[in-house]
């Protein structure tokens, strides 16, 4: 991608794994051998070889093998499901060019339908360019089965090669899977989208008995108190209620906050970075070709100017964050058919005759008579204008 | 950096007006975290005003004039010698206890200092980084200040206006119109600049008051609430609302521990702000509100209602407010809640339910009991009021928040029947009831810190005594001993 210097690749690659490690060091400082289920002794990692990948996976694009690996273009959405049933983790050795996002799910064959990518839990990770490597623990992906397959979803614009694939297979029997699911969606970070405005998570304590953190802390709170309350009669008053009370509360509150904390530093980015552009650009999380659209327009379009923008079918996120970050020129949405479109909240009403660009991420539609494309961030994320 | 001019200018204005109204702590910590919300909450006051009842055009000359109000009056007041700016604002009382930094054990509270500085770090810099991306941020509250920016108000306008309220969306507008071009990051950079006022109002006011250990418990209650904490960053307005909303409930907790006039006022001051944010705003604050003025008015029953009087002079400014809400979008949408009420009462009537709608009522109880105790949007708050209303309502009483205590469950009343009776579809979806009980959560985490803290609440009826200024050793028993006598 266009600006993006070596050393922040390095940084891209390395800093979120630092702070997630950290985050659950400081889950396991706190919860010391209270985690619900125990360690699971995992299986080994074994080796998948990528000529055996190319063979088996199945892709809604052409997968080519080369010397370099399994090659797999991306524009729009590139979707890839694995040939490893039941597997927990996988550790990608990757080689990419361009802006790619890749998620990660489980499929049942025998599920009706395919899980939304999204979520909740919505689990992403922003590739790097350059070489790489993921570790995606599945285990965290909603609907985990041992019958499952992973699948990946690549999103962006660019190449993505897998120079190398190893897995870990499930356990060897239902007590160590079911422990290691509720141990992993236990410590799995909190995954932020464009839909987490009510629940920042669900806080499962075992999500495979379906019982919540909150119940246990506010159970262990209450024995607490029950016991300050014990205190407080056999000692004649001695002891202070209030002050014992607080004291539980603190207790209890701690441990809530270092799980918090474990679960919310790995979706943060508390990098100062001190121009807004840069921001646009990078950190729209998981949308990055969204944002470098919108970082490029922004750059690319007159203040004056009147712009119409689109995504693909019936999209509304690109379109909003597109007509937003191009405040305050006037924006709205091209709706095929209609003669007349209308902005986000519908306050702007304009034509395609009175529009001066067009900014366009993955729409299927050709560009309009009259406007020519005049810079890009890939074949299908680009600006047209009237010459 | 027009955004940190900007923020100068609200805390400038803000403390002016604090000078004005007799109102500032002559504590510089104090009074700058609340020139914040004042400061903010007077321009879009006037603002909204000037704009939709006299047709005053927002311009940039028009923002300064309106901040440059507040420090022209104080000047010209100071000029005339009306007003002593060293001197101490009356109404206020001397602080009944020599104000203190550290609190004690320094051990025990070391820590929490350090979650939140660590806590309020992250949170800043991250949502300082975040663009804009959640739905309702892109079409509404995000989306009014670039209206106002621009300032032309069709009805789609006017209605987005409405919903977000004229804090959200003139606050975030002054450093655009004042440069002339448009940072998107500054309507983050707001709710943060609130939450930094909000934290510093929460260690710095009780520390002022000579107890920092329910300041820094305050601060760490509040960045214990997980929902909170994340609201901060994702360009909503319930955090917004929660952050004026907690400033002065900050006030009301010291009004009920000392009995204070000056913090009485203060704290309807702020929420008169906390009203102009969100539609919610004006019932949100309107309970705590009615709270405050029952404690003035149960205080006045001996001594006269001056303080209720002024309480009430001081919300008198919402009344342009309200009436300039229903000139842009008329009565049924500047009162939504009272149409939609009226509405739900029919609908809800058993004989006109529906089977779906039957359905939904079945689980919403056990979905909205799931999101207070279960959820963990609160962290633990709510299991601990739950403690502390079985056990020690009697220590409530005698630690004066038992007024507080009252707005707090007046608040989860409120959230309890827009949950369960109003909106209990999005109960059962998950879809508002959490962030509807942000404000909730704040002043309750904040009510439970100062009850609970370490450190000494002071009791009422020694504030009282304090009004006469410190009591020096045996005085309290010279008092008694000249009642006894005939």
């Amino acid at each position: 991608m266009a600006g993006r210097s070596a050393p922040e690749k390095g940084l891209l690659a390395r800093e979120p794994a630092r702070r997630r490690w950290l985050a659950r060091g400081l889950a396991l400082l706190a919860l010391a051998l209270s985690l619900p289920g125990a360690p699971a002794r995992a299986a080994p990692m074994e080796e998948l070889p990528v000529s055996v990948l190319a063979r088996a996976a199945k892709a809604n694009v052409p997968l080519v093998l080369s010397s370099r690996g399994l090659e797999l273009e991306v524009e729009r959405q590139t979707s890839l499901v694995l040939p490893l049933k039941g597997a927990q983790e996988l550790g990608i050795d990757y080689q990419s060019s361009g802006i790619v996002l890749l998620t990660y799910i489980t499929v049942d064959p025998a599920a009706r339908s395919l899980p939304d990518h999204r979520g909740p839990p919505y689990r992403y990770k922003r590739v790097a360019p350059g070489r790489g490597h993921l570790d995606l623990d599945l285990l965290e992906t909603a609907r985990w089965t041992r019958n499952g397959f992973p699948y990946l979803l690549l999103e962006g614009a660019g190449k993505f090669t897998i120079t190398g694939l190893r897995y870990r297979p499930s356990g060897p029997d239902d007590a160590s899977v079911r422990a290691a699911v509720d141990r992993a969606v236990f410590l799995s970070p909190v995954s932020i989208g464009f839909t987490t405005i009510n629940l920042l998570y669900v806080p499962w304590w075992r999500i495979t008995e379906r019982t919540f953190l909150y119940n246990r802390l506010g159970w262990a709170f209450a024995v607490l108190v029950g016991l300050a309350v014990a205190g407080f009669l056999g000692l004649r008053r001695r002891l202070e209620l209030l002050r014992s009370i607080a004291l539980a509360a603190l207790a209890v509150t701690a441990l809530s906050d270092a799980v918090f904390l474990s679960k919310f530093l790995p979706a943060t980015r508390p990098l100062l970075r001190l121009d807004p552009e840069e921001r646009i650009r990078e950190n729209y999380y998981y949308a990055p070709k969204l944002g470098a659209l919108a970082a490029l327009a922004r750059a690319t379009l007159r203040p004056g100017d009147r712009v119409g923008v689109r995504g693909l079918g019936a999209d509304w996120f690109a379109p909003e964050v597109l007509c937003f970050d191009l405040a305050p020129r006037r924006c709205v949405t091209l709706a095929p058919g209609e003669r007349e479109y209308l902005s986000p909240s519908r306050i702007d009403r304009l034509r395609l005759e009175d529009l001066d660009a067009i900014v366009s991420i993955d729409s299927d539609e050709p560009i309009p008579p009259g406007f020519v494309r005049v810079a890009g961030v890939s074949a299908n994320a680009f600006i047209a204008r009237r010459p | 950096m027009s955004f940190f001019l900007a923020a100068a200018a609200f805390c400038a204005s803000g403390y002016a007006l604090l000078w004005l109204l007799r109102l500032a702590t002559g504590r510089l910590a104090v009074d700058l975290a609340a020139s914040w919300f004042v400061g903010t909450g007077f321009y879009s006051l006037a603002v909204f005003v000037l704009r939709f009842l006299f047709g005053v055009p927002y311009t940039a000359l028009s923002a300064l004039a309106v901040l440059a109000l507040p420090p022209a009056a104080l000047a010209g007041a100071w000029a005339s010698g009306r007003r002593s700016p060293g001197a101490a604002p009356p109404g206020s009382v001397a602080p009944p206890s020599p104000a203190r930094l550290v609190p004690r054990p320094v051990w025990l509270f070391a820590p929490l200092a350090a979650y939140v500085l660590f806590t309020a770090a992250v949170t800043v810099l991250h949502g300082v980084n975040t663009p804009t991306q959640t739905d309702d941020a892109l079409r509404v509250r995000a989306l009014a200040p670039v209206l106002a920016f621009r300032d032309e108000w069709n009805a789609e306008a006017r209605g987005v206006l409405v919903m977000s309220g004229p804090i959200p969306t003139f606050v975030p507008s002054l450093g655009w119109r004042l440069t002339g071009s448009v940072d998107q990051f500054h309507v983050n950079g707001s709710i943060l600049l609130g939450l930094v006022a909000l934290l510093l109002l929460s260690v710095a006011l009780p520390s002022a008051r000579g107890s920092p250990e329910r300041g820094w418990a305050s601060a760490f209650a509040v960045l214990s609430l997980p929902l909170f904490v994340y609201h901060c960053t994702a360009t909503y307005a319930d955090a917004t609302l929660a952050i004026y909303l907690g400033a002065a409930f900050l006030f009301f907790i010291e009004f009920g521990l000392g009995a204070d006039e000056a913090d009485g006022k203060r704290a309807m001051l702020l929420l008169v702000g906390a009203a102009m944010v969100k539609r919610e705003g004006e019932i949100t604050a309107g309970a705590v509100a009615a709270v405050l003025l029952a404690q003035a008015a149960w205080q006045g029953r001996r001594s006269g209602e001056a303080l209720l009087r002024r309480l009430l002079l001081l919300c008198l400014p919402l009344v342009p407010v309200l009436v300039a809400r229903v000139f842009l979008v008329g009565w049924r949408s500047a009162f939504p809640f009272l149409s939609v009420a009226a509405q739900r009462a029919v609908e809800a009537a058993p004989q006109v339910q529906s089977a779906p709608a039957l359905a939904v009522q079945a689980r919403v109880v056990p979905a909205f009991v799931w999101s207070v105790f279960s959820s963990g949007s609160g962290g633990i708050v709510y299991w601990v009021l739950a403690a502390v209303l079985a056990l020690q309502l009697g220590a409530v009483r005698r630690r004066g928040a038992a007024w507080t205590l009252a707005a707090v469950l007046l608040l989860f009343a409120e959230v309890a029947v827009t949950s369960l009776w109003l909106f209990p579809a999005f109960t059962v979806d998950q879809s508002t009831v959490n962030r509807q009980m942000l404000p909730l959560a704040v002043a309750t985490a904040l009510w439970l810190a100062a009850l609970l803290a370490p450190g000494a609440p002071l009791p009422v009826a020694g504030a009282i005594s304090a009004r006469a200024g410190p009591a020096e050793p045996g005085e309290k028993r010279r008092r008694e001993g000249k009642r006894r006598r005939p």
